[in-house]
Parts: C-alpha cells; sequence; structure tokens
C-alpha cells in the first residue's frame, strides 16, 4: 500500500508513514481549523496498515515530536495511539518514542497523559534540542 | 478550595503587546498567531508564558470560528469577527476575547464558566485529564468542531479563575457580545 509523505506546513505536521520499513513519523505543530479533515485519511491508512502489521508481529516505530498541539488536535492523537495500542494488542510490537522539550510543561503532560493507559505499546519520552 | 481572584493593584496602564481586530478563520489564525510569536519573543516574554498565552489565543480564536455568531458581509454568510487584545499589566499578561454570540450561547458558555472558575489548578487539571481520556472512547468522526476541551484549555493556561462579562447591545438580534478573560 502507498506509504503517506505529507509536508509540514505552518498548522499542520509533517507526516512520514513508512510502512515498508514499519516507521511512522509526526513532527512539527498541530492546529488545522478542521482535524477530521486533515487527520481522517491519515488515520484510515494508517488502520489499514495496522491491520496487515499485527498478523505479521512486525516492530513499529513511531516517532512523535509535536512543539505545540492544539486542544482539538488531541483527539486525533487519541486515535492514533489507540489504533497503535490495539495493533499491539493484536500482535505487532510497537514502540513510541514522545519527543519533547522538558521545559514544555503541556507537550510533556500530553504525552504521558496519551500514553500511559496504552498498556499494548512502549513508549518513551525523550528530550530533543 | 476556591483560588484567589486576580486583582489588581497598580495603576499603571497595561501595555498593549497585541492586538487582532477582524475575521478569524484558519489562515487568519495562523498568520496572526505567528505574529504573536514573533512579538512575545520580541518582547522577550519567558518561554513558558509565551507557550500558554499563544494557546491561549489559538483556543480562544477558534472557538469564535466555531461558535462565533456569523456577521452580515458582502463576500460570505459565514464571516466570525472578533477582537483579541494580549496586554501586559501588574506582572501578568492578559489575553482578551471579544465577539458577538448567539444569547442561548451566551448563557451556556456562562454556565461553563462559571463551573471552572469554582475550580481549583489541581481540579482543572484533572477535569483536563479525564476529558482527555474518555476521547478514546468516543464515536470517530463525530464532531470536526473539537474535542471539547479548548475552554479547560484555556482555564488551565490561566493563573487565576477566568474573568467574562457579557453586553447585551441588541436583544432583539437575539445575540450578544461576550467578553472572556484570561491571566496569565
Amino acid at each position: 500500500m502507498d506509504n503517506v509523505l505529507l509536508p509540514a506546513t505552518q498548522l499542520t505536521p509533517a507526516v512520514e508513514f513508512d510502512y515498508g520499513r514499519h516507521r511512522l513519523s509526526l513532527k512539527g505543530e498541530s492546529y488545522p481549523e478542521n482535524v477530521a479533515n486533515f487527520y481522517g485519511p491519515i488515520l484510515s491508512s494508517l488502520q489499514t496498515y495496522l491491520a496487515g502489521v499485527a498478523q505479521a508481529r512486525a516492530n513499529v516505530d513511531v516517532d512523535v515530536a509535536l512543539t505545540y498541539v492544539n486542544s482539538a488536535s488531541t483527539k486525533s492523537l487519541q486515535h492514533f495511539f489507540s489504533l497503535l495500542d490495539a495493533a499491539g494488542r493484536a500482535g505487532a510490537v510497537v514502540r513510541v518514542n514522545w519527543f519533547v522539550d522538558p521545559d514544555d510543561e503541556a507537550l510533556s503532560e500530553l504525552g504521558e497523559d496519551l500514553l500511559q493507559d496504552k498498556l499494548w505499546l512502549q513508549h518513551a519520552i525523550r528530550r530533543y534540542d | 478550595m476556591r483560588p484567589a481572584p486576580c486583582l489588581s493593584t497598580t495603576a499603571e496602564p497595561d501595555a498593549m503587546l497585541f492586538s487582532y481586530s477582524g475575521r478569524l478563520s484558519e489562515s487568519a489564525i495562523a498568520a496572526s498567531g505567528e505574529s504573536l510569536r514573533a512579538r512575545l519573543a520580541a518582547r522577550y516574554v519567558d518561554a513558558a508564558k509565551a507557550r500558554k498565552i499563544f494557546s491561549t489565543y489559538v483556543e480562544l480564536a477558534y472557538n469564535v470560528v466555531h461558535y462565533g455568531h456569523p456577521e452580515p458581509a458582502a463576500d460570505s454568510p459565514t464571516a466570525r469577527v472578533a477582537d483579541i487584545k494580549v496586554t501586559r499589566g501588574d506582572g501578568a499578561y492578559n489575553v482578551i476575547c471579544r465577539n458577538r454570540i448567539a444569547s442561548e450561547d451566551a448563557r451556556r458558555l456562562s454556565e461553563r464558566i462559571e463551573q471552572l472558575r469554582a475550580m481549583s489548578s489541581e481540579e482543572i487539571k484533572f477535569a483536563y485529564r479525564l476529558h482527555l481520556t474518555n476521547l478514546q472512547y468516543e464515536d470517530q468522526p463525530a464532531s470536526s468542531k473539537g474535542a471539547g476541551l479548548g475552554l479547560i484549555t484555556v482555564a488551565r493556561n490561566a493563573i487565576c479563575p477566568l474573568e467574562y462579562s457579557v453586553f447585551w447591545d441588541d436583544a432583539a438580534s437575539g445575540t450578544c457580545y461576550f467578553n472572556i478573560h484570561a491571566t496569565i
């Protein structure tokens, strides 16, 4: 299936889903006006990919490096991690790195809040500078 | 325990840092948001505060886009207009947003703000986390408007309870002006 490769815009993150290498990445900021319009197709594609990957028990590496996330975008991030968590439960080995500036309290907490209840994926909060 | 309200103790006029007055849209928010960030950096505003000011600005601006009463405009039936100011005074920053909304929305919004005003910052944080966790159990496309976390994010960014006021300038029209003031 086709990889997802979207460059960052002022309001949306760069999205690189390299399905061949099982590497997924979100990098930048997220505050589009219509969150469903932006994330809908991406998450749909992800869902299709993940259905295949659980069977194969593949190792999926996910890097998330977001510097601003508005409240509406948190809903899509919840959906994103829920899909990954479900894939983990179905057999894939999912590792998530949440990159954050340690001085950014809001984004540090968001990462913890989104990831701590996803018991079927491994996650790490990493600093980036 | 209810937190103490903000009381201004000096007579110094607030320094105007930034003001946007006009139509709000995705591109207007992007452009004015960048301008706000640049201004905050140029004035050496502490990075943590600057993030909260920017976050508050974006949340309030999008609330106008999603819930504001449209202004009749020659080119668009859905133009939403607001006046958003960022000022500095008395050791804190103020983000003040004023826009027209439907009267029944003003009632709902007032109730919601009153609920938040009665909460401590720990309670606000807890309510935020609870709502965020529950998002994963909601049906998926649901509303494109948001996660329902905008106002609570603004309350969370603030250092004291949100203030608001309503101006019933044209009650016959079924709308009013709503003013929200966040101190950061």
